[in-house]
């Protein structure tokens, strides 16, 4: 039986314009993409030396733009499914039915994910350019789409963890970008304070170690992620030549030849974590001892924690 | 049988309820009154499984349903106080959608739907998008929502707040049709002579606990200060003033142009000897009987008179 959330807000959305109005607007950005690059490329080579592997450069520029445009509109999509729930007072509603938090969290992930799918298939066709100039194979472009969708479900989880935990929507959505921006910007700059500081503090003769973590923090980089794939697919070098001079440890030389691939094994992990994570946040009722009783899901500070407790221990008592 | 056994709410230092116990019998119409911040929905949203109880139990059966929010949410049919509805979704979607919920299957839902509808006076709106419903019609809607599993117990949450009256009584009407079928439902209200017309039995909460509980005469029985009773002779008036005055357990008689009304302090007993004297003093009596106490004034009175009605 199909998710029941999932089929309302499919039926809900599809009689939403505004949802064929931004797939349509979305489709008209890429192909006008696609085609100024196409252009580009033939007035340079002024029609005589056309080179057809140059496409690759639309493909980098299309995939790019997809990506952005993926890790913009799932937070959007996301961040606003519980607590708006929450806010148009239908939670409540959803909590006493038979659904697990499970099925509600899954439900609405898989309702916001349902677009993000669309968009992505919508521009399928345009890869075909790509595909006629030889410039990539078939799986070349699965391998893109995998990693778009493994993407948007790791944003999606984190968004919707946000939406259970903050009340507004608009909220949720800024907290999201926020991580987003430190997951590229800030892991890099981090990376590579990390490694020059370490760098600094050896000794004249003394070899950098093997293992440490500054590097680590670029598996949680899905700008580099995507990069790197890029690099993998096109045999082409972006990104990694520069970076393999920074970090030059030898966990720093290895991420960087898989860079995309731990990223998504990484991603895979934050979908599990925070789908947990959200699937406890939702769950008004939370069960510590097996059919004895439940802790409270609100936040108390320690005091109240004590005085709690300390009535449980008198009413036991008595 | 359902059965609350020392509910406790706390929330830090704070004690929503407070040792609550409560006896709601099958089939019976159950109101729950109490003032703002009585504890009346944090009660009700501990019944429906939407907040943990600090302790005590709430059985069903000789189930504790907190220790088993899965059974409970089966056997309870939740409407709460303030809810929303989807927009863009048509009242048999919307039906539909809920049935999903409760994984009810696809063959099973179109008959369960036009069931629900009929009772709760729907039908002709099957394919009317919820958010254009007026508000007694969503409150409508939502109860049948609340019944879209079959749940043996109904806990609805002021389910005639912000109603018309012409509203309220459609919605008694079909909460009389629903005890009718069966259902056992407690239902909270602030308004409290339609509690009293339609409520097999009330309980009175204030400050978490239960002050009063019984049906609405052995609550006003048991609670009202004095009984008025009315009599009203075929003339003779002066005379039986008179004799009521002098009887002891009579604390006022207020005369009126056709009848008369006294204040009786005494026993069922003692009531009957008036009756019998005053016969006995051959005084013609067209009617002997007690004045229905007025509900409102003696939860005032329980509850300290600090709350709205």
């Amino acid at each position: 039986m199909m998710n029941p959330v999932l089929r309302r807000e499919a039926i809900t959305s599809l009689r939403n314009r505004r949802s064929f109005i931004n797939l349509t607007l979305y489709v008209i950005a890429i192909v006008a993409v696609m085609a100024l690059f196409i252009e580009m490329l033939l007035m340079n080579s002024r029609g005589l030396l056309f080179d057809p592997a140059d496409v690759k450069y639309s493909y980098i520029a299309l995939t790019g733009m997809q990506i952005a445009a993926i890790m913009l509109s799932t937070p959007a999509l996301c961040a606003g499914s519980i607590s708006g729930e929450r806010e148009r007072q239908t939670l409540d509603l959803l909590l006493v039915t038979d659904l697990t938090p499970l099925e509600i969290v899954m439900g609405k992930l898989m309702a916001s994910l349902a677009m993000v799918l669309l968009m992505t298939l919508t521009s399928l066709p345009i890869y075909a350019i790509c595909l006629y100039f030889g410039t990539l194979s078939v799986l070349d472009v699965l391998g893109m789409m995998v990693f778009f969708l493994v993407s948007a479900c790791a944003v999606g989880s984190v968004s919707i963890y946000f939406s259970c935990k903050i009340q507004k929507t608009v909220i949720s959505i800024l907290c999201v970008y926020l991580l987003i921006g430190l997951a590229c910007l800030g892991t890099l700059i981090w990376s590579v304070l990390g490694i020059a500081a370490l760098q600094s503090n050896l000794a004249p003769n003394q070899a950098m170690p093997a293992v440490e973590p500054f590097s680590l923090a670029l598996v949680a980089n899905p700008a580099l992620g995507f990069f790197s794939l890029i690099e993998h697919q096109l045999n082409m070098n972006i990104l990694s030549n520069t970076l393999s001079t920074i970090f030059i440890t030898a966990m720093g030389q290895k991420i960087m030849q898989h860079q995309y691939l731990f990223h998504l094994i990484f991603d895979v992990l934050v979908i599990v974590l925070f789908l947990f994570l959200a699937t406890r946040a939702i769950n008004p009722i939370r069960r510590t001892e097996k059919g004895k009783h439940f802790t409270e899901k609100k936040r108390f500070t320690k005091k109240e924690k004590k005085n709690v407790q300390q009535g449980q221990e008198d009413s036991s008592a008595q | 049988m359902l059965t609350i056994h020392e509910l406790v709410k706390r929330y830090g230092g704070f004690t929503a309820v407070d040792g609550l116990n409560l006896e709601v019998p099958d089939g019976s119409i159950f109101g729950f009154v109490g003032p703002n911040g009585a504890g009346k929905t944090t009660t009700m949203k501990i019944m429906a499984g939407l907040l943990q109880a600090t302790s005590g139990e709430v059985l069903m059966d000789g189930e504790n349903l907190i220790a088993n929010p899965r059974l409970l949410h089966r056997k309870m049919g939740y409407m709460p106080d303030f809810f929303g509805v989807y927009d863009n979704l048509k009242v048999s979607e919307y039906m539909d959608f809920y049935a999903g919920t409760y994984h009810i299957p696809y063959r099973d839902r179109k008959d369960l739907i036009a069931s629900l509808l009929d009772i709760v006076d729907l039908s002709h709106k099957e394919d009317a998008y919820v958010d254009s419903l007026s508000r007694g019609m969503k409150q409508r809607l939502c109860l049948a929502r609340s019944l879209v599993h079959d749940p043996a117990f109904l806990i609805l949450d002021e389910p005639a707040s912000g109603l018309d009256p012409r509203a309220r009584v459609e919605m008694k009407e079909v909460l009389k049709g629903l005890k009718t079928m069966g259902k056992t439902i407690l239902i909270s209200s602030h308004i409290l002579p339609e509690l009293a017309e339609m409520c097999t039995e009330i309980g009175i909460i204030d400050h978490g606990k239960m002050v009063a509980q019984g049906s609405v005469q052995e609550i006003m029985r048991n609670l009202s200060q004095k009984r008025i009773i009315m009599v009203k002779p075929l003339g003779q008036m002066e005379k039986l003033v008179h004799l009521l005055e002098e009887m002891p357990q009579v604390t006022e008689v207020i005369e009126n142009t056709a009848d008369c009304e006294f204040a009786f302090d005494g026993s069922e007993e003692e009531l009957a000897e008036v009756l019998k004297r005053l016969i006995g003093q051959e005084i013609p009596l067209l009617a002997f009987y007690e004045k229905e106490g007025n509900l409102e004034e003696i939860f005032m009175r329980v509850t300290g008179g600090v709350q709205e009605l």
